[in-house]
């Protein structure tokens, strides 16, 4: 045991060290991952390397040395060419020229050397072996050789190799990563040089020592080293700033009450800020999902929030979608999330990113709208009522009036002494179906007394007009006003809530009368008229004789309080729109002064799978 | 159906009260027609007595009109109205122009039978009315028309010698005229020619009082 014998392992394992901690960087990223695989494996060669000159130190016959040398000849054009791979990698330049150029040289010398004797006229051979050299106290084995012409390529290999990362480093430092370009293009430089002139000194017997290139090595060892150690700082100082921007970021969030989360698609992990956690009743250890948050959704919202995002995901765009996550006792949080999906390179999608908002004040407010609508609603129907309460009257006394004549006619049939039985049976099969006649006026009336929400169903528009056509008869009478309805000959069908069309229609023939009211009774004329207008459409125009409506009131028509009327309220037109618009229609007035106004809606037809 | 047995016209668009109308009048004994609309009825009226029982609101020509049409027929049959509720206003309208009465559709029938019978006297009276109206105005009508000026100021109360000097004829020829006049509506005093020429509707009682002022 000597110094020698104990130094080089050391030096084998340093190599072997820094070669697989690079190579363990390189498996656990991404990141530069090739280049941390090149240098791993020049490592690891070098470690090999290092393992054969300590071998060669210490050889006894001229057989053994030369099949070392060959050994050690390929692994050093290993570590050689990785390590210029790497630079190319590391630095992202490189000449491939001067990289080529180094191949075929380092090439021809291994091959050169291997060739067997009869095509080989320039082979190397050791001559002699003159062990118990001592070196720095210890023994070592010189070889005695004669030289070949193969011998000079693995030089000049090596000289291009030093231009190649001299021209890679001047290239990496006009990028203006300097350090990097000084430390590790310098280090490898320097490698090189000692090397390259070590081993042609030890070559030509100049010094007395053995070779020494894993020494030299040592060099690049520091560098990287270095290197590393600067990047492990940076990414502790990195991981600080991280932490402190995320506290940043969940400061700004909380004040504005916005969470965050983002989905990894690699590995569906899914990171949340506390308030997003909170928004969807997770705790802050739980390990996130997407099926947990798909799972914390509304059941009714899933499908919606999924299409948004298939929608997206097909455009590219961001995307916003507003769902429900619901509490204990029957509560709701609305939340509204707005997202960003986070691509790749190539475009490949990586995960989605998105901050979520809780909106259910605003949601609030919007439920409290519609409820105030609706009783506006209601209550604009209600008035109408008063206006229609006669209408309905003299629908009842039909048939009431029926019923008590068939009663009378009775009586006096029974007084005969031989009452017609089969005219008898007759009055009361009258009397039954005037019966279910007055019971059906009572429920339309109750039905549009009554309070509800929006309840669409297929239905004949037919009907609605045919229902308001009798509603309007009695108005139309005692306003002394003639209201044509168009026969609905077509059986088009809508998908809509009945009451609501009534009350719009309605809410149009009235205002139309009251259009005419000041016009000789000859001339007042209202008339519904419908048509089918393609694209599934129908359109409803209620059309007056009118004065017609100013350009300046047209315009403000539907807004709210807006009448031209002494009495109006102005909320007849702007509920006719909103019942309109929730049915996926269109209401609009057309007017020319002095000559009467139109107001036209359009309702979608129903499909005619409904309408079946 | 004997022209001379009243029919009660009953119009309403409504069949079924229609159909019960028509029972229990014909069980009550009287001659019905039925017509679902005003037109039905104006369309095929023809010198029948008895009177109309109209529903006031119908699509189209409504118990008002039919009415202001019936007035300006030959045959002016009295209206009876109903309607599905009180409604001032058409009462009003329907009793100035004439109506025999106003009801409600859920009136009892006895109120409907009394408004029947009285309408149909009321027609019997202005039947006759209207009878012997036209067979006076058949009288005046054989009148020529300077007998027919005669008679005018004749009317008026004037004198022989004024109507004389109006006319540009002699006294005489003044006499001759009065004399035919009388022989052709068979009467023999001025204060019969008058009620006559009332009767006739060829002067009202307004016309009549001027002339005294």
């Amino acid at each position: 045991m000597n110094w020698i014998t104990v130094s080089w392992p050391m030096v084998a394992a340093a190599c072997l060290t820094l070669g697989l901690i690079e190579l363990h960087i390189g498996l656990a990223q991404r990141q530069q991952r090739a280049a941390r695989f090149l240098f791993a494996l020049s490592a690891c060669a070098m470690a090999a390397a290092c393992g054969l000159e300590l071998a060669l130190i210490q050889v006894d016959t001229i057989a053994h040395a030369e099949v070392l040398l060959s050994l050690l000849r390929v692994t050093i054009g290993v570590v050689l060419a990785a390590l210029m791979a790497f630079v190319w990698s590391y630095f992202g330049a490189g000449n491939r020229w001067l990289a080529l150029a180094f191949a075929c040289l380092y090439l021809i010398g291994v091959v050169g050397e291997l060739m067997p004797g009869p095509f080989n006229s320039f082979h190397t051979t050791i001559t002699g072996l003159r062990t118990d050299e001592v070196f720095r106290g210890a023994t070592f084995t010189m070889l005695d050789r004669e030289f070949s012409i193969w011998y000079a390529f693995p030089y000049l290999a090596t000289l291009t190799m030093i231009a190649f990362v001299a021209d890679a480093s001047i290239r990496l430092w006009r990028r203006g990563e300097h350090r990097r370009a000084l430390l590790i293009g310098g280090s490898i430089t320097i490698f090189l040089l000692v090397a390259g002139v070590q081993a042609a000194l030890v070559l030509a017997n100049k010094i007395n020592m053995p070779y020494m290139l894993s020494w030299c090595y040592l060099a690049i060892l520091v560098a990287m080293a270095t290197d590393l150690s600067a990047d492990a700082l940076a990414a502790t100082k990195l991981a600080e700033q991280l932490r402190e921007s995320e506290r940043s970021m969940d400061l700004a969030g909380a004040a504005a009450d916005l969470g965050m989360w983002a989905w990894n698609i690699s590995d569906g992990r899914i990171w949340a800020t506390a308030r997003a956690r909170a928004l969807f009743g997770f705790s802050a250890a739980e390990t996130l999902s997407m099926d947990n948050f798909v799972n914390a959704l509304h059941p009714d919202d899933r499908e919606l929030r999924r299409r948004t995002i298939e929608r997206a995901l097909a455009t590219g765009d961001d995307y916003e979608v507003e769902f429900r996550v619901p509490l204990a006792e029957d509560r709701t949080r609305w939340i509204s999330s707005r997202g960003r999906f986070e691509r790749g390179a190539k475009g490949e999608l990586l995960g989605i990113r998105a901050v979520v908002l809780d909106v259910s004040a605003r949601r609030g407010a919007e439920v409290e709208l519609q409820r105030l609508h609706s009783q506006l609603a209601h209550a604009s129907r209600v008035s109408m009522m008063g206006q229609l309460a006669s209408a309905l009257a003299h629908e009842l006394s039909q048939p009431l009036g029926a019923i008590l004549r068939n009663t009378e006619a009775a009586e006096l049939f029974l007084q005969h002494d031989s009452p017609d039985l089969g005219e008898l049976q007759e009055i009361l099969a009258d009397i039954r179906q005037d019966n279910k006649r007055a019971g059906d006026v009572i429920q339309r009336m109750r039905a549009l007394l009554k309070r509800r929400d929006f309840d669409p169903r297929a239905l004949s528009l037919g009907g609605v007009l045919d229902n308001v056509s009798r509603l309007t008869r009695n108005e139309a009478f005692t306003r002394r006003t003639q209201v044509e309805f168009d026969e609905c000959i077509e059986p088009w069908v809508v998908m809509g809530d009945s009451v609501q069309l009534q009350q719009v229609l309605l809410n149009l023939v009235i205002n139309a009368m009251d259009a005419v009211d000041d016009l000789p009774v000859d001339r007042r004329k209202v008339s519904v008229r419908t048509q089918h207008r393609g694209a599934g459409e129908i359109e409803v125009a209620v059309t007056d004789s009118g004065p017609g409506i100013a350009p300046q009131s047209l315009a403000r028509l539907f807004e709210p309080f807006f009448t031209t009327k002494p009495s109006g309220l102005g909320i007849g037109l702007t509920i006719s729109r909103t019942i309109i618009e929730a049915h996926g229609g269109r209401i609009w007035a057309e007017s020319g002064v002095g000559e009467g106004a139109t107001v036209r809606f359009t309702l979608p037809l129903a499909d005619e799978a409904i309408a079946s | 159906m004997n022209a001379n047995s009243p029919v009660v016209h009953v119009v309403d668009d409504d069949v079924s009260y229609l159909v019960a109308t028509t029972r229990l009048l014909n069980a009550a004994g009287y001659t019905v027609r039925t017509f679902a609309s005003a037109d039905e009825l104006l369309a095929s009226l023809g010198d029948c007595a008895g009177c109309v029982v109209t529903d006031l609101r119908m699509p189209g020509m409504d118990g008002l009109l039919l009415q202001q049409a019936l007035l300006g027929r030959a045959n002016v049959l009295p209206v009876i109205f109903l309607s599905g509720q009180g409604d001032i206003p058409a009462t009003v309208r329907a009793m100035q122009q004439g109506a025999e009465d106003f009801l409600t559709k859920t009136t009892p029938k006895e109120q409907l039978f009394e408004a029947i019978d009285r309408a149909f006297a009321r027609d019997a009276v202005e039947r006759t009315d209207r009878l012997r109206r036209s067979e006076l105005q058949a009288r005046f009508g054989t009148l020529t028309p300077r007998e027919l000026g005669v008679l005018r100021q004749v009317l008026e109360g004037k004198l022989n010698k004024q109507i004389a000097a109006e006319l540009g004829i002699t006294e005489r020829t003044v006499k001759l005229h009065r004399t035919a006049i009388y022989s052709k509506l068979e009467s023999r005093s001025v204060a019969e020619l008058t009620r006559l020429a009332q009767a006739a509707g060829l002067i009202d009682q307004r016309q009549k009082d001027f002339p005294k002022g």
